[in-house]
């Protein structure tokens, strides 16, 4: 067998299912007839050659090893009636291998989609371009801006306690911001709102106010209460 | 109008226009119903068989994109700028949210066995996936879906263009995994 081959060819595995589905393929077994024991030996192999600096990553590659050694340990005892915590360690692995078929499908759909993007059979949109048309709204004052960002604020709920957010930093929101930009004009409140908590939506404003500085958006209402709309200069 | 006509009047405004619209913008500015533009959008979808650009599609915006078989030409002319290459793990956060839409983090996380935030996140940034609602039940986390763009990086005019191998046909006919039934409502 060749086994110099896999580890040339892919020597990080993001986590223990990329591994156990490299071994496999690598011993030529098919998941769906042999018993995930049988790749125990090769598991500890590859694992012991891990370097994963990060205790976190390395502990969910451990835990899988672990249920493999109590899962080869079952199998090797002849005979007696399974426990009921053995029974459970089988359905383990029953939803182990239907994970593991799972995942080799998607990583084949994910090889078809980068074979298509190495083509790079790009559809290119029109760039950005302004059409001039008549009624061409005023841009707006910023404290015009506050007050609606303060109304739509005191309606966007405080963050939850028990669900964590993920927090943003202004350079992230900036990107993110510019990057919908791109695409078009954006409605400032919806924008807003989209926010799960305070938190983001201040961010977003402060985003905003960043742009606006920089000179490298137009900010614009058509009326008292209409849509306020964001656009890329 | 015809569905002809339509589709002439839907070509010149996306043409014009520099961003996707949505079929409501297209039936506002032609006063059509619903199902008539539907067909002016098959029938220009009809007549640009074979031409330099076509007719690109997601959920409910349109937009005229030069057509994939033309890239190399487009490219050579204007070399206009190109996102910089996805890696592997990319590809495959990619695939899940591109087959599985609308998706959640945690459920592509479960898909492939490892925490998803900072690559989903980078497809975020790159404007290949984005929010498109949100799931019911406690903590409404955000539902992933595929973009304009991502439909434009890899050349498709729709989601149904999606190369599909067709060992992954079967299985999926057979229902490997149903998809998530929620519909979800647009946050744009």
């Amino acid at each position: 067998m060749d086994r110099a081959r896999l580890e040339v060819a892919t020597p990080v595995f993001e986590g223990p299912l990329e591994l156990l589905l490299a071994l496999a393929e690598r011993e030529q077994v098919d998941l769906l007839q042999v018993r995930l024991s049988e790749l125990t030996d090769a598991y500890l192999g590859a694992v012991a050659k891990l370097e994963k600096p990060d205790p976190e990553e390395m502990s969910d590659f451990l835990w899988m090893a672990a249920r493999l050694l109590l899962l080869k340990s079952i199998v090797l005892l002849p005979g007696a009636e399974n426990t009921e915590e053995e029974s459970d360690l089988l359905g383990w692995e029953e939803d182990v291998r239907r994970r593991l078929e799972e995942y080799r499908l998607y990583k084949q759909m994910a090889e078809s989609l980068m074979e298509r993007a190495a083509e790079e059979p790009y559809a290119f949109p029109a760039p950005p371009r302004t059409v001039e048309v008549e009624g061409q709204e005023e841009p707006l004052e910023i404290t015009s801006l506050v007050v609606a960002f303060q109304s739509v604020l005191a309606r966007i709920p405080p963050r939850p306690v028990v669900v964590t957010g993920r927090s943003w930093t202004l350079a992230e929101k900036l990107e993110v911001l510019e990057a919908r930009l791109r695409r078009g004009p954006v409605d400032l409140v919806e924008m807003l709102f989209e926010s799960e908590d305070r938190l983001e939506a201040v961010v977003t404003f402060v985003a905003l106010l960043e742009l606006l500085r920089r000179g490298s958006v137009k900010v614009t209402q058509k009326e008292a209460f209409s849509a306020i709309v964001v656009e890329s200069r | 109008m015809t569905p002809e006509e339509l589709g002439a009047a839907f070509e010149a405004i996306l043409f014009a226009s520099h961003r996707p619209l949505k079929l409501r913008e297209l039936q506002t500015a032609t006063g059509s119903e619903r199902r008539d533009a539907e067909a002016g959008l098959t029938a220009l979808e009809q007549a640009l068989g074979g031409r330099g650009v076509m007719l690109q599609r997601l959920g409910d915006e349109v937009q005229v994109v030069t057509s994939p078989d033309q890239a190399q030409f487009v490219r050579r002319a204007l070399r206009p700028e190109v996102t910089g290459r996805l890696s592997p793990a990319a590809y495959e956060t990619l695939a899940i949210v591109a087959y599985q839409q609308p998706v959640t983090r945690a459920q592509v996380e479960e898909l492939r066995g490892v925490g998803c935030e900072t690559v989903l996140g980078n497809l975020e940034l790159r404007d290949l996936v984005t929010e498109v609602g949100r799931a019911p039940g406690p903590g409404q986390a955000k539902l992933y879906g595929t973009t304009m763009r991502f439909l434009q990086v890899l050349g498709l005019r729709n989601l149904d263009d999606l190369p599909v191998p067709d060992e992954l046909r079967s299985a999926f006919a057979d229902g490997a995994r149903d998809l998530p039934e929620e519909s979800s409502e647009s946050s744009g």
